[in-house]
């Protein structure tokens, strides 16, 4: 009987559950989450484009690619995409800086960043659009609604923040 | 440096001089072994002369015979599986001729009496110092694997991660590389010279035998890459008559189960055959097994296109010698699958991933992979007392990664050589002592040009104590230098016993294990998604001190249960981490670790008049990354499998077999990637149906029958529903 009973319990197991279909998040379950929408035209000499964050905006090129952690590499067509940060697990507490890159080919190392990393698009204070938006990352879930422009028309090189640049020109200045 | 081969052949030579000086009165021994039930002759049985190297194999009529056994009282004990191991003493009769008779009662819970992993000579199951599971014949055939890692993925203890083994949780995932597991072939180890993984297709899972799984530290034994345990795969034995084996299987995957995850419109199909003939030719027995498989691939980029071939010879000119050579050779062709497809990575039909699909810049990927293995081994027995072993191996491997972005190719060469004494020098004592040296090289474009030197030394004696009680103690030093310079030396020791406290055999072991790094750990150099791998030629041996406590009770004639509390403190251990602010990944020791658990089975046999046999296997593991205080990564909690089979007769002459599997593994509590990706467990069932009459068998399997769909590690599917025949023809 109690054999009979494990057997039913086992053969039940694959009954339930399992992965399935998602159209959209619904949720942020971990690190950093939202949607980037893109402009402008992709350039041909383009790597990839990721989401990167820093604990705190770096003041220092030997800082530059210092990142607390970075998404997939985001699809290239679309006119916006999802985005889930990061591909390693991200520690709770706050971020300064989470912006949109885009990389030309070739091997990126400390002394080639400035030439390779540009900065498409910030996240921005939702209070103060003039100034980066500080992203907290609860412990044991993730930080949603993260959205953010990348302009492939306005890269920025990632040299141009050290010393910090000013603060970047509103959406509506645009 | 140079001493220690020296001590090595002196002690050798020790054992020499002290079996002349001994010398007792010789005689011959001989005798047939049979069938309790029936008198059948028992063929295939282990015999083996009690506490000297003489032992043998029964031949197809269940015939054995030592010309030269010891004159005086003597103990002879036979085994096989599926009976109770049997001990026969002979009165003294030097001079004399002893014909003796061994009749074995059947005991359907004994998987296999004799096992050769767990001290690297034959020994009874129920003396060995560590839990070793075991895969016999009936369990490869009725499960019909493709490969090896298939077959044994099921065990306790056991996980299986897109081909990454891990026993009792010494292994997370990092895509083969660095194995914490040693694979061996008969005995010579087989772990891929650049990157010290396992090549499961390398063997044709229709010749192997049985296959060995000892858990646990084992460098005491077996050196480098045993930190988390040793997978000894046996190839069959060769019959003195003609033998021909097939095997065909043909197969197919269900579409998803859901229609947004639906991506070809023809079936994925697989099929596959194997044939082998054996037999005797004069001193020679040989054996030449070849195959091949197609398989279309369940997911998009998936196929897959692999040949493989096989030959033994066996020399049995004289009783005192045994020799082999075994020579193996696999060639694959397969698309290259790394992570499924996420949004706006492929038409993802609105989809947030498509785990059928992959990233379309990423189709066409492919590698071409080969594999050559060719070992001989030699064994000699100079008297009762003292036996002789050598052993030699090359094993390479290569491989081509064409990618729409990049080529990469390594090819890497494994030489091995190694020399061993058995030597008992009283009743109850045997010393096993030997030397091995390995020598690596790699040439690859990821990997650069490298090569790998190893020395070992190794002793360990085996003591009884009492009637009832034995005590091991052993240790093997490795030195090791990568590109012939900065020379680094380990010692690994281990402590072992065991005691029969009727009817349960009690057992316990403590040692320290290390794994040096691989060639590819050291240097490997390339980029992928944009992420630079950096060599980190500064790393260190990885190290483990691991220890068990266990007990094998044989509740009655049909139950069997074994039960093991394990634990290891592992230090330095080698994982990729990001490096550079994140940039870039290398290598390095970074974690200590500790690994402990529960590793329970039971095994019924003979149930319901004969008709069922059931096996339950649980792992418990608490696995903690105690430099980062929180979970390994890739470590299932709990590992649950229920195993079940009712064998009918439904004709004089034919048997149909019903059975099934169940498998759960629980969702690891922590991924190294992805960690906002939605991550189950894993519950799988199997279902079989076979059918045999003499030598035709016809099996017909549904592998997750319940079409749950899973990952092992991050953005790679397990498959979906397969089904499969296979039908056999042995004679």
């Amino acid at each position: 009987m109690r054999f009979s009973a494990a057997v039913l319990l086992l053969l039940s197991l694959g009954c339930d559950g399992g992965l399935q279909p998602a159209t959209t998040p619904t949720s942020c379950p971990a690190g950093i989450c939202g949607v980037v929408q893109f402009r402008g035209v992709l350039p041909d000499s383009t790597d990839y484009v990721r989401v990167v964050v820093y604990r705190t905006i770096p003041d220092s090129l030997g800082q530059v690619i210092a990142f607390a952690g970075f998404s997939d590499p985001l699809p290239q067509g679309p006119d916006s995409a999802r985005y889930s940060c990061c591909i390693t697990p991200l520690a709770p507490g706050a971020y300064a800086w989470v912006l949109v890159v885009w990389k030309k080919l070739g091997v990126l190392d400390v002394n080639s960043a400035p030439a390779l990393l540009r900065a498409a698009g910030s996240y921005l204070d939702p209070a103060d659009t003039t100034r980066f938006g500080t992203v907290i990352v609860p412990g044991g879930g993730g930080a949603g609604n993260v959205n953010i422009v990348a302009d492939f028309g306005r890269l920025q090189s990632i040299s141009d923040f050290f010393p910090p640049a000013p603060p970047p020109p509103s959406p509506a200045a645009r | 440096m140079r001493r220690a081969p020296l001590a090595c052949a002196a002690l050798a030579a020790l054992g020499v001089a002290a079996a002349r000086a001994q010398q007792p009165p010789l005689r011959r021994v001989a005798g047939t072994v049979v069938s309790a039930t029936d008198s059948a002759p028992v063929a295939g049985a282990s015999i083996a002369i009690i506490g000297t190297t003489l032992r043998m194999t029964t031949d197809a009529a269940g015939r054995f015979a030592f010309p030269r056994a010891p004159g005086d009282m003597l103990d002879l004990l036979a085994a096989r599986i599926g009976y109770v191991p049997e001990i026969a003493s002979l009165p003294a009769g030097a001079d004399d001729d002893t014909t003796v008779i061994v009749v074995l009662p059947p005991n359907p819970v004994q998987v296999s009496p004799v096992i050769v992993t767990a001290s690297r000579e034959e020994h009874l199951a129920e003396d060995a110092p560590v839990s070793v599971a075991v895969a016999t014949e009936a369990d490869l055939e009725r499960r019909a694997t493709f490969g090896v890692d298939e077959a044994i993925a099921r065990m306790p203890g056991v996980e299986i991660q897109d081909g990454q083994i891990g026993i009792r949780g010494s292994s997370g995932y990092a895509r083969g590389l660095g194995s914490r597991v040693l694979l061996l072939v008969d005995g010579v180890p087989a772990n891929e010279a650049d990157r010290d993984g396992i090549d499961w297709d390398l063997l044709p899972v229709t010749e192997v035998e049985r296959i060995e799984v000892m858990k646990g530290t084992a460098s005491a034994l077996y050196g480098s890459s045993a930190l988390g345990g040793v997978v000894n795969v046996i190839t069959r034995e060769i019959p003195d008559s003609l033998r021909l084996r097939t095997r065909f299987l043909a197969g197919g995957y269900a579409d998803p189960p859901f229609a947004a995850w639906r991506w070809r419109s023809s079936p994925a199909l697989f099929g596959g055959a194997d044939l082998s003939v054996s037999r005797r030719l004069g001193p020679v027995k040989l054996l030449l097994s070849g195959g091949a498989l197609g398989n279309a691939g369940y997911r998009e980029n998936n196929d897959d296109r692999r040949a493989h071939g096989l030959a033994k010879l066996v020399l049995v000119s004289s009783p005192q010698t045994e020799a082999e050579l075994v020579g193996a050779a696999a060639d694959e062709s397969y698309g290259q699958v790394l992570l499924w497809c996420t949004q706006g990575q492929c038409d993802d039909r609105g989809q947030a991933y498509q785990p059928f699909r992959v990233d379309s810049t990423t189709l066409g990927n492919r590698t071409r992979s080969t594999k050559y293995l060719v070992q001989a081994a030699a064994r000699h027995t100079l008297s009762p007392d003292l036996a002789l072993r050598g052993r030699l191996s090359w094993f390479r491997t290569a491989f081509d990664d064409a990618y729409r972005t990049s080529t990469d190719q390594a090819t890497s060469d494994r030489l091995g050589g190694e020399f061993d004494a058995e030597w008992h020098p009283r009743e109850g004592r045997v010393i096993n002592a030997g030397a091995e040296v390995t020598f690596a090289t790699v040439t690859s474009d990821l990997f650069g040009d490298h090569s790998q030197t190893g020395l070992a030394w190794f002793a360990e004696n085996e003591t009884a104590v009492g009637e009832n009680g034995r005590v091991t103690l052993g240790v093997r030093v490795d030195a090791s230098a990568v590109d012939a310079v900065a020379w680094n030396a380990v010692a690994s020791p281990r402590l072992a016993a065991t005691w029969a406290l009727w009817p349960v055999r009690l057992r316990a072991s403590v040692g320290r294990g290390f794994r040096a790094p691989s060639l590819a750990e050291l240097f490997t150099a390339t980029a992928a998604q944009g992420i630079q791998v950096v060599p980190n030629p500064n790393l260190q041996d990885e190290s483990s001190w691991s220890g068990e406590i266990g007990a094998a009770v044989p509740a009655s004639r049909h139950l069997l249960v074994d039960a093991a509390l394990f634990w290891s403190e592992y230090r330095d251990l080698i994982e990729p981490e990001l490096v550079t602010g994140g940039t870039e990944i290398q290598f390095t020791n970074v974690t200590r670790a500790r690994v402990r658990g529960l590793d329970v089975s039971a095994r019924a046999a003979d149930l319901v008049d004969g008709h069922l046999t059931a096996t339950l296997a649980w792992t418990w593991l608490d696995a903690r990354d105690l430099t980062a205080g929180q979970p390994l990564a890739f470590r299932p909690r709990n590992v649950a499998t229920l195993s079940a089979d009712w064998l009918s007769a439904v004709a004089r002459a034919d048997t149909v077999t019903l059975g099934f599997d169940a498998h759960l593994a629980s969702r690891p509590a922590r991924v190294e990637l992805f960690e906002g990706d939605r991550r189950v467990a894993a519950r799988t069932v199997d279902l079989r149906c076979s059918w045999r009459r003499g030598g035709v068998g016809l099996l017909a399997k549904v592998d997750n029958a319940f079409n749950y769909l899973y990952t092992l590690v991050p953005r790679t599917l397990e498959p979906p529903r397969t089904y499969s025949l296979a039908l056999t023809f042995a004679q």
